[in-house]
């Protein structure tokens, strides 16, 4: 399978190592050349340096081959407008992305991405459950 | 698509078109249809931004200014209305434009959103995924050629 992630930040290389773990083909895009040349210290050469609302950096990076596309990101909306490029330009199988307002996961659903991770709840959901314990001991201890 | 008929429709006291960013561009296009008697909101998440709107029309209410973040359908719900006949999407970023104009159109169910979008391929792309787009680039690689030929 032939996987192209968006993103070297720490979710991207986090993906990254672990498709190569599993003997999958990657490619990693990001904008900073530091962050591309970090990912290929360690995992060879796999990083394309470049904007991936950019359809001629996806082109360069493959995207016409890939099975799959992941945009892990910081900002919302331009997640989406790669994952609609990938989709409908390129016409990538799965389309998956990251969003940091939960607000976003719904309209992402609906404009068919195929995976959306609401970061911001997936978050909060932990958090909330390691507090819940607390107030449950002291309960307990009450 | 018939687009006059559509337009025409947008004409009259209680019928609003709301544009999402107050920039130069923006500004210009609600004074121009202000002057037309239409109603116009205009939202951008800089208050700076509304500076640019002609005091005389905002003071006369034919031109609201709305406090937002335009990709968020929550924020857009403080400006569109069931009288919203049209939506623009005049930021600068494509990105934004285009996630403002997908909500419009899908979410909000707005029957005729104009979106601009600079880069000419994201323009084809989402002229296809049924937004009508505009690209500053084509328009003036156009009027360029036109006054060379």
């Amino acid at each position: 399978m032939y996987v192209i992630i968006v993103g070297a930040g720490k979710v991207g290389a986090e993906m990254a190592r672990w498709l190569i773990e599993a003997d999958q083909e990657i490619t990693v895009i990001d904008r900073s050349a530091g962050r591309c040349a970090a990912i290929e210290e360690e995992l060879g050469s796999v990083a394309v340096t470049g904007d991936a609302t950019e359809s001629a950096v996806l082109r360069k990076a493959g995207a016409a081959r890939a099975d799959v596309l992941i945009a892990t990101g910081s900002v919302d909306e331009q997640n989406l407008v790669i994952c609609q490029m990938a989709k409908h330009l390129f016409e990538v199988g799965r389309v998956m992305s990251v969003v940091h307002i939960s607000e976003h996961a719904a309209l992402f659903d609906r404009l068919g991405i195929d995976v959306t991770v609401d970061t911001t709840s997936l978050q909060v959901t932990q958090l909330q459950h390691g507090v819940r314990g607390l107030i449950g001991e002291e309960v307990r201890d009450l | 698509m018939n687009n006059n008929a559509r337009h025409a429709e947008t004409r009259g006291d209680r019928s609003r078109i709301v544009i999402a960013g107050c920039g130069r561009t923006g500004a210009a296009i609600a004074e121009a249809l202000g002057l037309q008697r239409i109603r116009i909101r205009v939202i951008d998440r800089d208050p700076e931004a509304f500076d640019r709107l002609p005091a005389w029309m905002v003071e006369s209410g034919q031109i609201s200014a709305v406090l937002g973040d335009v990709t968020l359908e929550s924020n857009l719900r403080r400006a569109v209305d069931q009288d919203t006949v049209t939506f623009i999407a005049m930021t600068s970023s494509d990105a934004v434009n285009i996630i403002a104009a997908q909500i419009a159109y899908h979410t909000l169910m707005i029957p005729s959103v104009i979106c601009r979008i600079d880069d000419p391929v994201k323009r084809d792309l989402y002229e296809r995924l049924e937004l009508t787009a505009l690209s500053h680039t084509n328009t003036l690689t156009e009027l360029v050629t036109n006054l060379i030929r």
